[in-house]
């Protein structure tokens, strides 16, 4: 049996994270070489200093406004956060405070993961899937755009029957790459936080008839009614137009597609609670199976009885949905039963709050 | 207010000339009086600067000069800036598109997501806008 404090000894200087001890004063009274490497200083130089003076908490996505360090331990690491060097340079890193239990003075061991290299990565592989997916989508407008040409039959010359319904299948196919290329796209954006709001006031209603009119015959070849219920006197949202819209398509349309054979109905609805409005979205669908629905927000992740109704789907829409409805400060959830039906909810802040 | 497109003239400014043939021939067919397609962000100039079209679809990326340079190029002419574009192009980053509206363009399709109809629709609403 290895003697404990070796152990220890051994881990503090060989282990990759930054560790930082203080005191409850926030003053620095030992660290590990780690992180004598990213503050670029010595540890006489260091201990003895506060620890905002070696390395400057930032809030986070700023540059400028700082907030200082706290000795109360965190749950769980501190994503997503910025420091600033001694240098002036502003890094991405993510953080822990832990407690350590020795004596009266009570220090706190913060563990510090500098996490450039984590967002470097993520950034190249954004920019790899932008420009792969700007790639794909020349050939498949050319594809989409001929298959139209072809279909509208404008020149005259006459498919058959036959002909126009494989026509059809190939250019619904296409259809489906070219929105697995923009779920990529979205679903990438939004990994490496380049997914830019334009909040402005829309009225939600009016946004659900459009969206309506545009699932029009995608409704209908399904035999489901498409019904808001969105009461004309809702107040206006305060949101990024598109991208709400998106998410009320990309919900409408799951409604309708895992909506099973028969005459169903899709109810859209919102309300108004406390700064939020709350917006819903029910079927009478397949449901979503009891041990799949802690998952149905994952990336990728598609619910088994939707595989086996060889409906069509990347398991991106969802995870976009919530990230979005996120990004506004908002939350989105969902009540199933199988084979009954799902209803999602989501809400977005009011104009004005 | 319905558009005589018989007396209309078109520029298509795109390098791939698999979507530019398609494109135009679509455009043709609709009835538009004069189209014309450039390959390059400089014949384009030349060919807006000489011809004076109606409107002008224009691609972002593009060899020898590019879609955001054009625009530049258009909206530093007091007399070309009034003739409205029509961005067609696959780059569809919401700062491509804040790009190209900054820089005068009137609209902005993700070529990909947008069918012939969807397009020819948008050059209407352009052109009755302008008329």
């Amino acid at each position: 049996m290895l003697n404990g404090s070796t152990l220890c000894k051994t881990l503090f200087t060989h282990i990759p994270s930054a560790v930082v001890v203080l005191d409850q004063q926030k003053t620095i009274t030992d660290c590990n070489p780690a992180f004598q490497q990213l503050v670029s200083a010595q540890l006489a130089e260091i201990v003895g200093k506060p620890i905002d003076q070696v390395l400057l908490l930032l809030q986070p996505n700023s540059k400028t406004m700082s907030t200082a360090w706290s000795t109360i331990p965190t749950a769980d690491w501190c994503n997503d956060q910025k420091a600033k060097l001694p240098n002036g340079n502003v890094i991405p890193i993510a953080y822990q405070v832990i407690a350590i239990e020795e004596d009266d003075t009570e220090p706190v061991m913060v563990l510090i993961k500098d996490a450039r290299r984590e967002q470097e990565l993520m950034e190249l592989r954004s920019e790899f899937v932008s420009i792969v997916s700007h790639q794909l989508r020349t050939p498949a407008s050319a594809v989409k755009w001929y298959m139209e040409t072809l279909i509208d039959n404008r020149r005259g010359n006459t498919l058959n029957e036959w002909q126009v319904d494989k026509m059809h299948q190939a250019y619904q196919s296409n259809e489906r790459m070219i929105s697995l290329i923009n779920d990529l796209l979205n679903a990438s954006r939004l990994d490496s936080g380049k997914f830019q709001l334009h909040l402005t006031s829309f009225n939600l209603g009016k946004m659900v008839e459009e969206v309506k009119g545009e699932l029009i015959h995608f409704a209908r070849a399904h035999n489901v009614d498409i019904n808001n219920h969105i009461p004309a006197d809702l107040p206006q949202a305060s949101a990024d137009l598109d991208k709400v819209r998106e998410v009320i398509l990309n919900l409408t349309t799951n409604a309708i597609k895992y909506s099973p054979a028969g005459h169903r109905e899709v109810n859209v609805n919102a309300v108004v609670k406390g700064k939020m409005i709350e917006c819903s979205v029910q079927d009478q669908g397949i449901g979503i199976p009891e041990k799949g629905q802690a998952h149905l927000f994952e990336k990728f992740y598609r619910a088994d009885n939707a595989i086996e109704s060889q409906t069509e789907g990347s398991g991106l829409g969802l995870y976009i949905a919530r990230e979005i409805i996120r990004l506004h400060g908002g939350d989105i959830w969902f009540t199933s039963k199988e084979n009954v039906g799902t209803t999602i909810y989501f809400n977005i802040p009011i104009y004005g709050n | 207010m319905a558009i005589d497109l018989s007396k209309q003239s078109i520029i298509v400014v795109e390098d791939e000339s698999f979507l530019s043939k398609v494109l135009a021939e679509r455009l043709e067919d609709e009835g538009f009086g004069h189209i014309d397609v450039a390959g390059n962000g400089e014949e384009a100039l030349a060919m807006i600067k000489n011809h004076n079209p109606n409107i002008v679809l224009l691609d972002m990326i593009l060899p020898k000069m590019n879609g955001f340079e054009v625009l530049e190029v258009l909206q530093a002419d007091p007399k070309l800036k009034k003739i409205p574009v029509l961005v067609l192009s696959n780059l569809g980053q919401d700062q491509d598109i804040e790009q190209a509206k900054k820089l005068g363009a009137r609209d902005y399709i993700v070529k990909s997501n947008f069918s012939l109809q969807k397009v020819v629709e948008k050059i209407m609403g352009i052109l009755e806008e302008h008329a």
